[in-house]
This record gives structure tokens, sequence and C-alpha cells, in this order.
């Protein structure tokens, strides 16, 4: 079988590896893009620096805020000072507290920063006490704040800036590598989970992790993948975050596709269920249930199944007249349902029982019908039903190899007897003609008279041998039969013609008697000519002389007939069913011409040909019938022929 | 005179065989298997070949197949098998009869007779004119209202000579009893086809050699009668 290659692990694990590149890249460039976004980079305003982008002053305000809190609100400026000291940021401030009205006039300088470089961008921010902690009074704060515009301390600012000169060129490709790598994602990720499970040569396994039951894996993946996903919830307000947020994305979405993998190799391998801890409860429960069964019908089955039966029906009886009652006194719904439930309980188990039943004798009927192909589907079946269906499937085997046996016996009896006649032949022909030879030469009368039963003796024995070669075929059915619409009428007048000159000399009358009309029968005329040469031969050796023989034909229920009927000579002595059997004829007959064949060959070419044939004695009358089933004439007749010319006058 | 060929394997059929065709005056050669058969046939003028066919060293139709590739003269197969998927193959590689073992000496005699007839009347015969009807040996003159079989002038009634001018006029094709008696007899059937099987049955004892295994006069069974075509 042609390995593909979604079947080899390599590939897979290729695909797996670069899944998570493509996730990762998409990843990466839909963040940048969505960054992008945020610094308004996609609107018309251009920004020309990093410091004029919204993201400086989204940082900007962010920090602003945080001296705002910690110095005003909560009165640390010392920490302030040290987080915003030159050494250790870009910005630097002033807080200044202000009065309500005027922000932007004098105030109290709270806390302060100073920067060194002279090239800078400034700006102010004011904010109220109230946007921090809710206090009695209301306080206002102002920060003027310097970002030295060289950026010498590598804080966010700086990783900002390196984003934005890096970022700001790429920002109309990002959206499409970010497209591109999903979409790329996403192919990888259908290849993967229609693959899983698959391994070379059409086979199928549960994928690396199959050891471990399905709920550890999925506690494994889901779970890591779920913490993964929970390091986004710090959000991407600064570097560190961001690198979280986005690990936490990509682990995730990986974690998730494993588990998805997981399932569906597991789902192809069919072991879904079969490997989890929960299948395996279940299935110990069913296998206990089945054990516990299997010990009460042990317990019940040893018992006479009349016993069985009246328990059981009882027990039945007894719970369904207690249910009843129940349901009478309680009058409520719950136990109607119930009532009604045991109701057609009962009925499908009847109905179950009596469809077994029904199964049972309609496989038996087929069985007595003669077609020993059927088998009593027992696995529907039940109980004792299922006991009386494997006995009748070993009988219906028995039979069939019984069957099988009488076949090729007979066939190798067919083969001997062929042979075996084939081989009497040579030396036969030399008996025959040499005994021709002596009966020519100048013999004594006396010798003349043994030459004379030598050559009547062989002659017999030639017959024999072809007629036990010819019984034997067609009995064991190897003779070929090439049925063709024939006209069973026009049959029976042309044997009757060709029989004339032995019937004449037999001293017997032909009576023919036909309906006048075609009797087409799907016959091979040959075969069937056989069948009534047999008869019309025995017609000639056993008939009373100076009698009639009657051959007649007709059609009746949709199968033609035949029959031949003569007087016997002797008394027939011996009942019809014998006379067919083979070597059997009246008494006397045995020392007169003939094989005893005859009846044999003709009841087996019959029935060769689906046709039926039978004998009837009453008295001294024999009646040897056949019937054939009718078929359509045969379509096509040819046209009438035109008279030939003038012939010789024919004798009127 | 003519040169038979007797090839057997078995000795005493050979020596029977012997005694019947050197009464008829014919000149025997005797070959005990095919190889030998061929042989003799190469260096011997042959008329007639007397073939059997289950023979050691080659069988008897190998030897026919073998002969027929530069002879023409004709071969009668022996044969203890009856069945008919042997004769067709005996006759399709190009035998020209059969006799069936054992056989009856006087139809061996017939046969034999028929064959050499034919051979040697082979070529010599005079054309088939428009009154002349021919199928195999059978030679029917419509002119002369004479029939032949090899030769033999035969004679048949009124009644055998159409039924038999009928069915040689359309060699293969099957005749009912019930057409024929309409066309010989002119005159509807009515119940009387039954008279033309024995008319067909007196005609077959006439033109054939064993008329229960007629060559010429076929009976269609269930069908009709027809005379064979390309015999």
């Amino acid at each position: 079988m042609k390995t593909r290659l979604g079947e080899r692990i390599g590939v897979r694990a290729m695909a797996f590896l670069l899944l998570a590149f493509f996730a990762g890249v998409g990843e990466l460039s839909l963040f940048g893009t969505m960054w992008c976004e945020t610094c308004n980079w996609y609107a018309n305003r251009q920004a020309k620096t990093y410091f004029d982008t919204e993201a400086f002053y989204g940082e900007v305000y962010r920090d602003a805020s945080n001296i705002v809190q910690i110095a005003g609100v909560e009165g640390q400026t010392e920490w302030a000072q040290d987080v915003f000291a030159p050494e250790n940021s870009n910005l630097t401030y002033e807080l200044w507290q202000v009065s309500g009205q005027d922000p932007m006039g004098e105030g109290v300088l709270l806390s302060a920063t100073h920067a060194s470089g002279t090239d800078t961008v400034t700006g102010s921010e004011v904010f109220s006490s109230e946007y921090f902690v809710y206090q009695e009074e209301e306080v206002w704060y102002r920060v003027d704040w310097t970002v030295d515009r060289t950026l010498p301390v590598g804080d966010s600012y700086y990783y900002e800036w390196l984003l934005f000169i890096n970022l700001y060129d790429l920002r109309y490709q990002l959206p499409v590598l970010a497209a591109v790598s999903l979409v790329l994602a996403l192919g990888l990720l259908v290849f993967l989970l229609w693959n899983a499970g698959r391994a070379p040569g059409g086979q199928r396994n549960a994928g690396p992790a199959a050891f471990l039951p399905l709920e550890l894996y999925l506690l494994l993946t889901v779970g890591l993948g779920t913490l993964c996903l929970t390091l986004m919830t710090n959000g991407a307000q600064n570097i560190l975050g961001a690198a979280l947020w986005l690990i936490g994305l990509w682990g995730g979405f990986l974690l998730f596709a494993d588990a998805l993998m997981g399932v569906c190799a597991r789902a192809r391998a069919r072991v879904l269920f079969r490997h989890s801890l929960c299948g395996g409860v279940l299935r110990w429960l069913w296998r206990a249930l089945g054990r516990f069964w299997r010990w009460l019908w042990g317990t019940v089955a040893d018992l006479p199944l009349i016993w069985t039966t009246l328990a059981a029906g009882a027990c039945v009886l007894l719970g369904l007249t207690l249910l009843t009652a129940i349901a009478f006194s309680a009058q409520d719904l719950m136990t109607w349902v119930l009532w009604l439930a045991a109701q057609l309980a009962v009925l499908a188990a009847l109905g179950r029982l009596a469809a077994g039943f029904v199964r049972l004798r309609q496989a038996s009927r087929r069985m007595a019908d003669g077609d020993l192909e059927t088998w009593v589907p027992i696995q529907t079946l039940w109980g004792p039903l299922r006991a009386q269906g494997e006995d009748l499937n070993r009988i219906r085997e028995g039979m069939s190899t019984a069957i099988e046996e009488r076949l090729r016996s007979e066939r190798f009896k067919t083969d001997l007897i062929t042979n075996v006649s084939h081989d009497l032949k040579t030396p036969l022909t030399s008996i025959i003609n040499y005994v021709d030879l002596l009966q020519k030469q100048p013999l004594e009368p006396q010798a003349a008279e043994y030459a004379a039963v030598i050559a009547r003796q062989g002659q017999r024995l030639k017959k024999l041998t072809e007629d036990l070669v010819e019984a034997s075929k067609a009995s064991s059915g190897s003779l070929p039969v090439n049925a063709e619409p024939t006209d069973l009428a026009e049959l029976l007048t042309q044997a009757v013609g060709e029989y004339a000159p032995r019937l004449e000399k037999s001293d017997l009358e032909p009576v023919l008697q036909l309906p006048g009309e075609p009797l087409w029968s799907l016959l091979d005329g040959r075969l069937t000519w056989r069948v009534v040469d047999n008869l019309l031969s025995n017609a000639c050796k056993y008939s009373q002389p100076g009698t009639r023989v009657y051959v007649e034909a007709g059609a009746r229920a949709g199968r033609a007939w035949l029959q031949v009927k003569n007087v016997s000579r002797q008394q027939l002595n011996i009942p019809a069913e014998e006379l067919m059997e083979r070597f059997v004829r009246g008494d006397d007959s045995r020392t007169t011409e003939g094989s005893g064949l005859g009846l044999n060959i003709a009841r087996s070419l019959a029935e060769l040909q689906g046709g039926k044939f039978g004998l009837m004695i009453d008295g001294d009358l024999f009646k040897a019938w056949a019937t054939f089933p009718v078929c359509d004439p045969p379509p096509a007749q040819e046209p009438q022929p035109t008279l030939p010319g003038p012939g010789v006058p024919a004798p009127a | 005179m003519y040169n038979i060929l007797i090839c057997d394997d078995d000795a005493d059929i050979r020596a029977a065989l012997k005694i019947y065709l050197s009464g008829e005056g014919y000149g025997l050669f005797e070959a005990e298997n095919g190889a030998e058969a061929l042989e003799i046939a190469a260096r011997e003028p042959l008329h007639l070949i007397l073939l059997d066919v289950m023979m050691p060293r080659m069988d008897g139709i190998t030897v026919t197949a073998r002969l027929r590739q530069s002879s023409n003269v004709p071969i009668i197969l022996l044969t203890a098998k009856s069945e008919d998927s042997d004769k067709v193959l005996g006759l399709n590689v190009g035998a020209d009869d059969y006799v069936t073992k054992p056989f009856n000496p006087v139809e061996l005699l017939a046969r034999v007779r028929s064959q050499l007839r034919r051979y040697a009347q082979l070529g010599g015969m005079p054309d088939a004119g428009g009154h002349r009807l021919q199928v195999g040996g059978v030679c029917l003159d419509d002119e002369t209202k004479t029939v032949t079989v090899d030769g033999t002038p035969i004679a048949l009634t009124p009644i055998e000579y159409n039924i038999l001018r009928l069915l040689m006029q359309n060699p293969g094709r099957v005749y009912s009893s019930t057409q024929i008696y309409e066309l010989v007899w002119n005159e509807p059937a009515l119940g009387s086809e039954s008279a033309v099987a024995v008319h067909i049955r007196h005609l077959r004892e006439k033109i054939e050699i064993d008329p229960s295994q007629p060559r010429y006069l076929k009976v269609v069974w269930g069908l009709g009668y027809k005379m064979e075509k390309g015999v």
C-alpha cells in the first residue's frame, strides 16, 4: 500500500514545528499591527519621529500618573525621585501642587528630578487627587515632564523607540504577513488534525502520547494551555508584559492544538473512550454487570425450562398486578408512567421471543424445502431459541457435507464407469469382429449355433457398456444440456416415425394423440429424444404383440406432458418406483435383450432438463410419463417457404 | 487397386480389419502407432487411412493434423470414445469420417467404399448444373429424377424423392413435419404429419450407411429435419 505523506510521523513533526513557527510569526506580526494601530500609524497623521506618536504620549501619561500617585497622593517622594532619576529614566519631572482654578499657574513644588541633556521634549499633565483616591478635600497636581530625546537610559521609552524605528516602515507589510502566517498556520493545523492517528500503510495509532489516559492527556495539555493563557491577563502594558502576553498566547495556542490533535488521533484509532479513565470505569462496571448476569443466568438455566418459565411468568404477573394496585391507590402521574413502562417492557419481551421463534421457523422451513445455503441467524436469538438455532445449523452443516460427499462419489463413479467401459470396448471390438469372421466360415450346424450365441451376447455387451456410460453420466449431471424452445408434439411425431419399422416388427400399432398445436418447452431435443427413445424401445421389447402403443402429449397447468402406454407381455410384479432403479427389470425380461438401464436413463435425462418422470402400473397396463415446464414459442419464425418448383407427381 | 493404411495399436483389431479389407481386394499397409503411420504415408501412395484415436506415442488426432498439411487422402477415425466433443474435434482437424468401437464390420466396409468412391471421383465429378443438387456424396438429378449416393444409384418412391429434393434445395435449413407435409403433399397437414417421419426414416435407410447416426439427413429433435450443410 502506498504510504501517504501525512502518514509519516517525521512529516507531521515537521508540520508541527512549522505550525509553531508560523503561529509565532503570525502572532508577532498581528501584535505589531495592533501596536501600529494604537500608535495611529494608519491614520492620516504621519508621525515623523517617535516623540510625535500616540504611544509616546500614552507612555508619558502613564508615567505622569504614577508620579502623582507615588510622590503626590502617597507622599513617597524619595521613591519617585529614585525611579525617575536621570540615570534610571529618560523622563524627568517637576511635581507641582496647584489650585483647581488655575492648574497651569504657580503652585507648591513637591518633588523633582532633573535631566542633564539639552535635546528634550517637554510637556505638562494635570491630575486631580480624586483620580486616585477619594478625599474630603480635592487636591490638584501638575506634572511638568521632560524626556531626553537622545534616550540615554534603556527604559521603556528606549525600547518603544526601537520598536518605532523598526516597525514604522513595516506598518503596511505587517498585516499581510500576519494574514499569510495565520492562514498557513491554520492550514497546517487542518493537515495535522486530518492526519492525526494515521500511520504508514493505512494503519492507525493513537499518537505519541497514547500511553496517557485521555483525561490525563487533556489535563496536561489543556491545563498547561490555560496556564499559558493566564500569562496574558497582566496585559501588555510594558515590554515584559507584552513578551509574557505573546508567549502566553503562543504557548496556549500550541497546547490547545496539541490537545485537539490528541483527541483526533485517539478517535481515528478508535481508542477515544477505551483509553480513558471514565471508559475504563464504565467498562469495568459493564463487565461486572455481565458477570453478575451470567452468574444469575447460569443458576437459572440449570433449572428445567418449564420451571423457569413458570417462575418468571409468575413473577411478571405478580409484579404487574402489584404495580397496577399501587398505581390505582397512588393516583399520581409518575406511578402511572411507571406502570405503562412496565407493561410495554413485558410486551417488548414477548414480541422479541415471538420474533426469534418466527426466524427459527422461517429458517427451518427453508431447510425443509431443500435450501441448504440457509443459516439460522443465531446472533439475534435468545436463550433456548438460540440453542435450537445452533442445533439446526449443525444439522444443516451435516446434511450439506453428506450431499457434497455423495456428489463427489457419484462423479468418481461416473469417471470410473466411463474409463472401464472405454477399456472394455477394445477387446469387445475384436470379439465382435472375429465372431463375425467365424460365422462366415463353413461351420457345422452346432458350431454355427454357438457362434450365433457369442455374436448376440457380444452385441448385448456392447449395448450394455454404452448404456452404462450414459446412465452414470445422466445421473451425475455431467451431461451438457443445450436447452432451446422445442416442440414436444413435433418431437413425438418424429420419434414415432423413427420407431415405425421396429414397432411393426414387434407387431405393435402406434397411436399418436397430440393436441394439434405445438407444445413449446425449453428442452435439449437430443436428450428428450433419448427419453422417448428409451420408452419406445421398452415398449417394443416388452409389449404384448398385437396390442396398441399409445403415445400422447398435452399441456396442463403450465407443464407439457407426454406419456407412453403399452400392455406388458409379462406380469409386472415389481413396484413402479423400483423399476426405475438401475439394473432392475421385470422378472422374466432378464434373459432377453436390454440392459435394465433404460428407465433409469430416461428419468435422469428428464430430471436433468428440469422435468419430472414417473411410471404407473395398473395390472398389465404400463404407463410412463414425463412433464416439462412450458415456455414461450421461439420468436422470429422463418417465413413460410415457397413451393420449390414442380416435383414428381405424388400418388394420391 | 486402392491402397489402405490400417493404423491401430491392437494387433487383433488390425488383423480383423485386414481380413475384411483384403476380402474386398484392397492393397493393405499396417502401422502400430502414429509415427509409423506418418512414415508409411510419406513412402507409399495411399488412397485411404483407417486411424485409431487412442494410440501410444502419437494419437490419431495429431496424425490427422500432420497428414492434412500435405495430403487430402480420406481418413476414417476409429474411436472408442463416443463423446460428441471427440467426434467434432476429429472432424475439425480434417478427418472425413469416424467409426466408434466396437464397430459393425459391414458398416465400416460401407464407409470405406463411400470414401474411396468420393476420393476417386474428386475433380472428375460432372458440374452440378441447375437441375443437379449435390450434398456430400448424395447427388440428385432433377431432370432424370435419379438419386445417387457415392455414385451408386438408389431407388426412391416419389414422396421420398420430393422430400429429399425439398431438403437438398436448402441444405442446413430446418423444415418441420408440417411444412414438409404441406410442401410435398401440397395440402394442409391436419394431423397427418406423422407420415413424414416414417418417410424420412425410410429415406435415411436408403441413403445413410448407419441410419441411427445419419451423416446427411439429420433429425433436429422437436423442430424438424434438415439436410446437413457442407458434408
